[in-house]
């Protein structure tokens, strides 16, 4: 047993023309047992900044804490919003603290630059280390069966809704074959002028 | 009283002197009058407001820069008056207790919570040799969801009260008195009304000749509950209704 596989779950974001998309899967489960089917694993940080965390359950609600902690200290002192390259570094450097004693949680951020819209995806591993590509990244227990996937839907430049669909047949695609993952999908695609949330009914297991 | 002997130590740490007085304690409350400003903090139905007068000390210093009034928490704003880096520090401190509360909670610290907390480590301050106490007074207003709307007046020497209506600075006094005399004949504003009676109490005790761009007012209500700031444009509205009243 893993455990980062105990509860299961897939995230993945890609990038497209002054847009992000990012989707989450909804099984929450203990092993074999599903525990619930509306456990979204992606949350909102600030309007146009996602983050995403998959793996194990119990820290990444404890990180999510630590990272609303730090965004509301950020905005109250710097009297201004999270851009999405500080937010990962804010959580790379958190997760970098707990070096020899870390979350179990892989943390990915996805969102758009407060000012000048543009988008920035981004995943790390336990302990911090940023890798952030033009084009998607994934974590979760789906994530080898996205990335081949999100290789052959991914284009340079997408707009909104030709991103959102790359975005959904992938994920859809990651849900039939992970068995740790599925129950649905939803996805978010933030754009300058807003977010729209979606959610995809696919098998239900 | 009987003169006891002391070797003169108890003027510089905080320690009695034989008449029972703290004076460190007793010289931080000179220190809030030390920049010459004054605030006001009123409460209303269900709202609450703080005006406080503004002044820029050097004419290099970018205006936008200057300010005595601050947000700690989503629900929660203040002024602080005094020494001016000791109120940054408080300030920054009580976001950073706010914060760690909401973190361990899950709801944000009420202000009553937060007042108390900051009065005790004032009072530490108060105890202790080695930390003197901050040269700085704080107003506080938030809307509770339990109480309504609140004005919290905490002081270097640790304590905190809930107050009806509240002032701070070097007119302290005289404020006190304006505002007791109002708040007997009404109590029960709206929005406006304890916006205008802080300005109405400011003014008369700072004399007439206060204009717009001498002051700050912040406020919160019950569907505002952040950090709202008043334009100089709509203070200005607002004096100008005061004073067509008169």
């Amino acid at each position: 047993m893993s455990i980062m596989s105990y509860n299961g779950g897939t995230v993945l974001a890609m990038a497209g023309n002054e847009c992000v998309c990012i989707a989450t899967d909804l099984r929450f489960g203990e092993q074999m047992t599903t525990v619930a089917v509306d456990q979204k694993k992606v949350h909102k940080i600030s309007d146009k900044v996602y983050v995403g965390l998959a793996g194990f359950a119990s820290d990444a609600k404890t990180v999510l804490e630590k990272i609303n902690f730090r965004k509301g200290l950020y905005e109250l002192r710097e009297n201004r919003k999270l851009k999405p390259e500080v937010l990962a570094t804010m959580i790379s450097n958190l997760c970098y603290q707990h070096r020899f004693g870390s979350f179990f949680t892989e943390p990915l951020v996805a969102g758009l630059d407060p000012i000048t819209s543009k988008p920035y995806i981004c995943a790390m591993d336990t302990i911090g280390c940023i890798a952030a590509p033009r084009d998607f990244v994934a974590v979760g227990t789906g994530q080898e069966y996205l990335l081949g996937v999100c290789e052959t839907f991914w284009r340079e430049n997408m707009n909104a809704d030709d991103l959102f669909e790359a975005t959904a047949q992938s994920i859809l695609s990651a849900l039939e074959r992970d068995a740790a993952s599925g129950w649905g999908a939803v996805v978010y695609t933030i754009t300058k002028d807003n977010v729209n949330v979606r959610t995809i009914k696919a098998r239900m297991d | 009283m009987s003169r006891g002997s002391s070797a003169g130590f108890d003027r510089h740490i905080t320690i009695f002197s034989p008449e029972g007085r703290v004076y460190q304690v007793e010289y931080a409350f000179k220190a809030i009058n030390s920049t010459n400003l004054s605030a006001v903090a009123v409460k209303g139905v269900d709202s609450a407001c703080i005006a406080v007068q503004k002044r820029i000390p050097d004419k290099l210093i970018v205006s936008d820069s200057v300010t005595s009034v601050y947000q700690l928490t989503p629900t929660i704003s203040c002024c602080m008056l005094g020494i001016i880096p000791d109120c940054k520090y408080q300030v920054r401190r009580a976001q950073l207790e706010a914060a760690q509360w909401k973190y361990k909670n899950a709801y944000n610290m009420p202000a009553e919570q937060l007042a108390r907390r900051i009065a005790d480590l004032n009072q530490f301050y108060t105890q202790n040799a080695e930390m003197r106490s901050l040269g700085c007074g704080m107003l506080m207003i938030s809307f509770d969801d339990e109480d309504g709307p609140q004005v919290y007046r905490i002081d270097p020497a640790g304590s905190y009260r809930n107050m009806k209506g509240a002032g701070l600075g070097v007119k302290d006094t005289t404020i006190k008195h304006s505002l007791e005399k109002k708040l007997k004949k009404k109590s029960d504003f709206d929005k406006d009304g304890t916006i205008q009676c802080a300005l109405e109490v400011l003014q008369e005790s700072l004399g007439n000749d206060v204009r717009a761009s001498d002051l700050e007012l912040i406020y919160v209500t019950k569907d505002k509950r952040a950090f709202n700031k008043l334009t100089t444009e709509e203070i200005e509205a607002h004096l100008t209704i005061i004073a067509n009243r008169d």
